[in-house]
């Protein structure tokens, strides 16, 4: 218990010091590198296809996020560092301080919400793969980029191979969630470990937590929060999540796992027209909704531990893992996988070695080109 | 017989002892070593027709069975075997398997299906001791890359998975010995033990897998039969272990996480003999105990149904 608690003692009062410690610059890249980068905080404001936003980066709870600097009702802000406050983050120009959702939790802009630039967490590899990339601060790839699409696919079809059939792969709907308190949250045996990704959805008050380690197994989850339906999905071949909105047209679609990747990465279908997503593309790839984009949702990609300091705030739920099919999620169902920088499993288009393959990066997404942030 | 049950242990255990570093699955699961007959005992000819079916619907996790059975795989197999038994005790025998694969998911009520030519696989078997009590025969095979490995999905874009593909497209070696022996005190009632070991190499035309390579695989199995006069009918209900190991597979480089493992089944029959040229018998296997590498469909049961007729001089 004390163990326990002395983590999470250490994340609300003491993640200053660590905040500080990480300093204010992004780690440069020099070529080729021996490992993974994991343990770099910093704030930097940057620019990349004419759109300027701010780069928020914390190793120690796993989080990397860009906003614009400005509110969601387009009044322009003037964005500086906020440190030694997690889960807050940025200070505006009136004093009103935004935490890592972009949210204003103090201040007479209490409230508000930045905006989020489209961005994707995941390995560098897939990244590397899907986008015409430069790596922060201006390291340019050499990528030949040769569109392969054809009249029934969005992208190149000579990269898609099936691992296996629809639905092997089960999707999880409307599974089970519990409720978390503080008291729970820092419980020595809570079932969440405070190294342990997980992945955090908001609506209003509600906040919805989905552990890694059952999406690695389920790949999909059809839910909802409040009111909004969703499909939360994970692809642990790429390291990337995503949610979206799951309506469609004027339907709400339920999404399963298709047994095909692209690249590596996950392929979604529709049960409603079987038409085949693009978990990173985040848009139809085949069917007849073939071009249609995914209605993105706000999620982050962090540490369970930093998501601790909101369970006094929000009503906090993480998704059980009970989820009735028997599986021991503390198994890892990939081997040495995640560790393995070279390894894939199946063919990509593109791939270099600038950045080790799973390291864990942000890219941030402008005119389907990506810029890379490392922590 | 002391010195020719040890020749036994021995040649049953060469493979057990050979390191099984990393290769792949029993030819997706169709039979290879099951239906051989290492007992030449005259000269002449013997074919038959094998059915055999391995239904696979647990899901395993390391050793634990998850009560969650939504997908059933089906492995059937008719395997036509010819056998030529020539001088010296020397023999050959010729596997001819053409498999039916199919996958169901029993939440989506969908099922997915192939079908075609299996791997061909040729052995030359050795009868070392043949006495009115004891058999001991060794044999080696070679197993051709002839089955498709490349059959595309309904769209007809993409490869189905390697658990739908009736080869593995590679060339593999088996090394097996045989050895069957009656009791004293009772004649009609006999054991054996039959250990086969399959070198796998590296199959060079899966799509999306250049270079998938099975693991090795040992196999080794106790048996006890008895023959029984029924209905004026030579019967030999049999009871028998087997103990199947191999290891992880490796694909493109990497070793496969989920593949791999050590099963004990048991299995029960009969053989019913209706005349010295015509056989017909009846097997079916269960596993009892098994550990797996990660998480994998498995074997629920198999049975298998043999008819053989003999051309012997």
């Amino acid at each position: 218990m004390l163990g326990k608690q002395s983590t999470y003692i250490s994340i609300i009062f003491l993640n200053s010091l660590l905040w500080a410690c990480g300093g204010n610059d992004a780690p440069e890249p020099s070529g080729p590198i021996d490992g993974p980068t994991t343990n770099n905080s910093y704030i930097i404001s940057d620019t990349f296809e004419g759109e300027n936003y701010m780069v928020v980066a914390s190793g120690e709870q796993g989080f990397i996020g860009a906003f614009k600097a400005e509110l969601s009702d387009g009044t322009p802000v003037q964005l500086s560092e906020l440190p030694q406050a997690w889960p807050t983050v940025l200070l505006d120009e009136t004093g009103t301080a935004y935490d890592f959702l972009g949210k204003a939790i103090s201040g007479e802009r209490e409230g508000e919400k930045l905006v989020s630039m489209n961005t994707q967490l995941g390995y560098y590899f897939s990244l590397n793969a899907y986008y015409p990339s430069v790596i922060y601060p201006n390291q340019v790839i050499e990528r030949p980029i040769v569109d392969k699409s054809t009249s029934a696919w969005s992208i190149d079809p000579s990269f898609v191979f099936r691992a296996t059939f629809p639905d092997a792969i089960q999707a999880l709907n409307s599974p089970a969630f519990v409720s978390v308190d503080f008291k729970d949250a820092i419980d020595e045996n809570f079932f969440l470990d405070p190294e342990e990704r997980v992945l955090v959805i908001r609506n209003g008050n509600e906040i919805k937590v989905y552990p890694h380690r059952v999406l690695d197994w389920h790949e999909i989850v059809n839910d909802q929060i409040l009111d909004d339906k969703i499909v939360v999905s994970y692809c642990p071949l790429t390291g990337t999540g995503s949610v979206w909105s799951a309506q469609i047209g004027s339907a709400n679609a339920s999404f399963g796992v298709s047994g095909l990747l692209y690249n590596n990465n996950l392929i979604l279908f529709d049960r409603a027209t079987s038409s085949l997503w693009s978990q990173i593309g985040k848009e139809a790839i085949n069917g007849t909704l073939k071009d249609q984009p995914a209605q993105e949702y706000a999620y982050e990609d962090l540490k369970w531990k930093a998501v601790v300091p909101l369970v006094t705030d929000y009503n906090v739920k993480v998704m059980s893992l009970e989820t009735g099919l028997g599986y021991d999620y503390d198994i890892y169902p990939y081997g040495n996988y995640k560790n393995d920088q070279d390894r894939l499993n199946l063919p990509v288009s593109y791939r270099d070695k600038k950045i080790p393959g799973k390291e864990i990066v942000l890219g941030v997404i402008v005119n389907k080109k990506a810029k890379i942030y490392r922590f | 017989m002391t010195f020719n049950k040890l020749i036994l242990i021995g040649l049953c255990w060469i493979g057990a002892l050979t390191p099984l570093k990393a290769q792949t699955c029993c030819t997706g699961g169709i039979p290879l070593t099951g239906a051989i007959n290492l007992n030449p005992s005259a000269q002449g000819i013997r074919a038959g027709l094998t059915y055999d079916v391995n239904r696979l619907s647990d899901f395993v996790q390391g050793e634990r069975v998850l009560n969650n059975s939504f997908l059933k795989r089906k492995t059937s197999s008719a395997i036509t075997q010819v056998d030529f038994f020539m001088r010296d005790s020397i023999g050959f025998s010729v596997l001819i398997p053409y498999s039916y694969l199919s996958e169901e998911n029993t939440q989506t009520k969908t099922t997915y299906k192939a079908s075609g030519l299996g791997d061909i696989s040729v052995w030359a078997n050795k009868l070392l001791l043949n006495s009115q009590r004891s058999t001991l025969a060794v044999a080696v095979g070679i197993k051709l890359p002839t089955g498709e490995t490349n059959i595309k999905d309904e769209s007809g874009n993409f490869d189905l998975p390697i658990s739908l593909q009736p080869g593995t497209g590679s060339i593999d070696f088996m090394l097996a010995s045989f050895f069957q022996s009656t009791f004293k005190f009772r004649p009609s009632l006999s054991y054996s033990a039959t250990g086969v070991f399959k070198v796998n190499t590296v199959g060079k035309r899966y799509d999306a897998h250049p270079e998938y390579r099975y693991s090795n695989e040992l196999d080794f199995y106790l048996g006890l039969s008895e023959q029984v006069l029924l209905l004026n009918q030579l019967v030999t209900p049999q009871v028998q272990l087997r103990w199947n190991h191999f290891g992880e597979h490796i694909q493109n480089r990497d070793e496969n996480p989920n593949t791999g493992g050590s099963w004990l089944y048991l299995g029960t029959g009969f053989s019913w003999a209706s005349t010295q040229k015509l056989s017909l018998s009846f097997r079916g296997q269960w596993p009892i105990l098994r550990t797996v590498n990660g998480f994998q469909l498995t074997t629920t049961d198999r049975f298998s149904l043999s008819a053989f007729y003999s051309f012997i001089k």
